[in-house]
């Protein structure tokens, strides 16, 4: 009698362990080889990976794992700076996978890869783990106890920011930054790193620098060039700790520019320095107010009015602080 | 042989008769009840039926399981939020009111016009920073507390490192050129993740804290925040990251992992302020409140390990106390890491409901003006902040945004006024048990929908009413339990009354057939 109940009960207990119930993506898996499941996770879903012998298995919450499973993390650091962990369940006993135990292989001693695996129960005890960890998964998100670690809990400080250890180029952290082609000068405002900065520009495919510029310690490099092409580009900036960070930016045709009145055009050439200025810091301010994606054409603009003019020395320090 | 048999048998008897006394006793008794049960009217009976139902249930509720409930503390962080945010626009204008005893704090306030005019993007000019403090110590302020990163060394250009050299110079004399006693300065130690060590016995990652370009010349170290040679000392400026990005907790101390052993205690700034306050001014009071601190915080210590290990971390307790003038608790319990926001903030050009923070001086002017009269700030603590958007240090709180200075003179004056935040299981129960009667008799004397919406209107009056009133005082009544108790209770009850009817109903049919 209990074998024929055992045989109909199994196959269902492994069909909503596979998610077919819960809707769960989690790769089919039968009570008798289920030892363990995914709990929660801090960070994103992508930061970690299951592996089950050669595939690859989505990280979700409720995901049943199997003896040999072996859980890493492939980013430990999220981008809040976060550390990145995976809590799971394993045979009844909560353990959390950070980038100190990882990867973690499920079913063996301590959790290390390359320890024989665990002998898995089969039978009633199997089975009676298949039940708990379909009740865990349904039940165990509403009864989700809140974080109570002090010591290891995230915080934030409330300090005001000191400075950018690293270089940084905050105009071009837009999605997309834009510059006219055919420019002759490129003016990047560089914050952080420790100088004297190596400065180098490449085209998009490029390993060699089409522009460079040695030992900056100026805030602005100034990068020499013969018309640049329309195109995308990368700029890289070395700093003396040899810390390095680069950043993509496009040249666009000049038609694709944001187009100012014909009179202000006519104005940013006059030959009175005042006039020209102002209408060049207009143009600039127009630029501004188009997006942080021309945040730097707006700086290339600036470059051509006086830098004791108040108004485009104002303009020059809002667009270095980006977006 | 044949005596103690006998014996025993007149034990037996004794013990039956006993026994067949106290049955008959009992019997009497619960006839006694019976009859004064069936004697009351349905009312009572129902009110009886449901205090007994909600004191199991508040016994349920109360276990660490439905406590720690994520669901339960998302929902008393809203309700907090909401209480916070009532209480604050409530007690705007009433500056006398119980909660603002004096005017020890001052915030000299970096504006948006101060960092714009002294031309440098994205910091704060640490030459400026200087002639800030220097402004400050003037003043003869018990303590000028510094809430700007001094984490990383400038070395963008040759301008900005001299800005840094000429805090660090002014700093490093400082020890000498102070006028004694000398006012503490303390700066805001950093943390970041220890990727090599975690802490033992707890899953990874722990903190480490971040050394600064100071350390060196000041003689401190980033591992052993009770080591200073002077009065210029570090602290932690943290406070909870929570889900939402809400700053609601506390956090008076960071346990730092830099290496492999006792993990580094390091207080927070705004407990060594309100402590130094506290302090006699005579003798040397950094080193009095610091060794007062270091007693209450080290317990909370733990050690730390080069891997992630299943041993067992040192016990420790959960709560010590700390002489703030009056016992403080230093505790890791949420509720009571609660900050009580008494101020809220107006950005410039924009007006608020809340009641502000008066004491705060212009940085920018200050800078510019070297002859500006700094003996207002004597006896205070002198926070130095921010307030422009792009130092990264204004946040999102339940009272409305506000720079992370304000949020620590927030907290400053919640210690020094014992606004910490204590449930209390007294008041909780009665609102819980009044709640009930109150919804037991409107579900007497109502019908279902309309007793439904009378009971939220009850629950909402009397308990938030009264958690609202007491929440000036620093207690704090939990409303979500008793509200959570209320739900379960009808769901008892109609379940109860539900399952009674389909029995009377299933009695009557066998009644019928048989009849």
């Amino acid at each position: 009698m209990f074998h024929h109940y055992r045989q109909a009960l199994v196959p269902a207990l492994a069909a909503i362990a596979a998610g077919g119930l819960l809707g769960a993506p989690v790769p089919a898996a039968t009570p008798e080889t289920v030892i363990g499941y995914v709990i929660d996770y801090q960070g994103s879903s992508s930061a970690f990976a299951i592996r089950r012998g050669a595939t690859s298995i989505g990280v979700a919450p409720a995901q049943g794992l199997e003896a040999g499973d072996e859980v890493t993390i492939v980013k430990p650091i999220g981008n809040a700076g976060q550390a990145n962990t995976i809590t799971l369940s394993v045979a009844g006993t909560y353990v959390t996978v950070g980038s100190l135990n990882s990867p973690f292989c499920v079913g063996s001693q301590n959790g290390k890869c390359g320890a024989a695996p665990e002998a898995v129960t089969p039978g009633i005890v199997a089975m009676l783990t298949g039940l708990q960890n379909l009740l865990s998964s349904v039940v165990a998100p509403s009864l989700r106890v809140a974080k109570a670690d002090y010591d290891s809990a995230q915080s934030m400080p409330l300090a005001s920011r000191g400075t950018s250890s690293s270089p940084a180029l905050p105009i071009v952290a837009a999605p997309s930054a834009y510059v006219p082609a055919d420019l002759a000068m490129l003016v990047i405002p560089i914050s952080g790193g420790s100088q004297p900065l190596q400065v180098a520009l490449y085209d998009a495919n490029g390993s060699l620098p089409i522009a460079q510029q040695h030992d900056l310690t100026d805030a602005d490099a100034h990068l020499q060039l013969r018309k640049l092409p329309v195109g995308k580009y990368r700029i890289q900036v070395d700093d003396a700790a040899s810390k390095a960070a680069s950043w993509t930016f496009e040249a666009v045709a000049a038609t694709s520019l944001p187009q100012a009145d014909p009179s202000l055009e006519v104005a940013m050439n006059a030959n009175q320095a005042f006039v020209r200025d102002l209408a060049l810091t207009a143009y600039a301010s127009f630029l501004q107010s188009k997006g942080p994606q021309w945040y730097l054409t707006a700086y290339q603009e600036l470059q051509k009015a006086s830098p004791d003019f108040p108004p485009a020395r104002d303009l020059l320090f809002r667009l270095r602080e980006g977006p | 042989m044949r005596t103690s048999a006998a014996a025993a048998r007149r034990i037996a008897r004794a013990l039956r008769a006993g026994w067949k006394h106290a049955r008959d006793a009992g019997s009497a008794l619960r006839q006694k009840v019976a009859e004064w049960w069936l004697g009351l009217s349905p009312f009572p009976r129902h009110l009886i039926i449901n205090i007994c139902v909600a004191a199991a249930v508040g016994l349920v509720l109360r276990q660490p399981f439905v406590q720690d409930n994520a669901s339960i503390a998302a929902a008393r962080a809203q309700i907090i939020s909401a209480q916070m945010n009532l209480m604050v626009r409530f007690e705007r204008g009433s500056h006398n009111g119980p909660d603002v005893r004096d005017n020890r704090l001052a915030w000299i306030n970096i504006d948006d016009n101060a960092y714009r005019a002294w031309g440098v993007p994205l910091m704060t000019r640490r030459d400026k920073l200087r002639d800030l403090i220097a402004f400050a110590v003037k003043g003869k302020p018990r303590a000028v507390l510094v809430d700007i990163a001094l984490t990383d060394a400038n070395a963008t250009n040759a301008t900005y490192g001299r800005y840094d050299s000429t805090l660090q110079q002014y700093l490093e004399a400082y020890p000498k050129t102070c006028v004694r006693p000398c006012p503490a300065i303390i700066l805001p130690r950093l943390f970041g993740a220890a990727q090599e060590y975690a802490y033992t016995g707890q899953p990874p990652p722990a903190k480490r804290a971040l050394p600064s370009f100071l350390d060196a010349s000041l003689g401190t170290s980033a591992q052993d925040p009770w080591r200073t040679d002077g009065p210029v000392v570090w602290a932690s400026v943290e406070a909870d990251h929570e889900s939402d990005s809400i700053i609601r907790h506390w956090r008076l101390w960071e346990v730092a992992c830099n290496a492999a052993g006792p993990a580094s205690v390091i207080p927070s700034a705004p407990l060594l302020a309100v402590a130094l306050l506290g302090a006699s001014p005579a003798a040397n009071p950094l080193g009095s409140a610091l060794s007062k601190i270091k007693t209450a915080l080290v317990p909370h210590g733990t050690t730390c390990a080069r891997e992630s290990s299943i041993a067992l971390a040192p016990s420790r307790p959960t709560t010590t106390t700390l002489d703030l003038g009056y016992p403080f608790e230093l505790t890791e319990e949420s509720l009571q890491r609660l900050i009580v926001y008494s101020f809220g903030w107006a950005p410039p050009g924009t007006s608020t409901q809340l009641r502000t923070f008066d004491d705060v001086l212009d940085g920018g002017a200050i800078a510019a003006n070297s002859s500006a009269d700094p003996t207002y700030l004597q006896g205070q603590i002198v926070v130095i902040g921010s307030s422009f958007p792009q130092g990264g240090d204004i946040h999102a709180t339940p009272v409305g945004e506000m720079p992370g200075s304000l949020i620590l003179i927030n907290e400053m004056n919640s210690l020094l006024n014992d606004r910490e935040l204590k449930p209390n299981l007294a008041l909780t129960t009665l609102v819980e048990l009044a709640c009930i009667v109150i919804i037991g008799w409107l579900f007497t004397k109502l019908r279902p929908a309309e007793a439904i919406l009378a009971s939220l209107a009850v629950i909402f009056v009397l308990g938030q009413g009264l958690a609202l009133l007491v929440f000036r005082s620093g207690i704090w009544i939990d409303t979500v339990v008793p509200l959570l108790g209320v739900v379960t209770h009808e769901i008892i009850e109609q379940t109860h009354d539900r399952a009674a009817r389909i029995a009377a109903g299933v009695a009557a049919t066998i009644k019928s057939r048989f009849t």
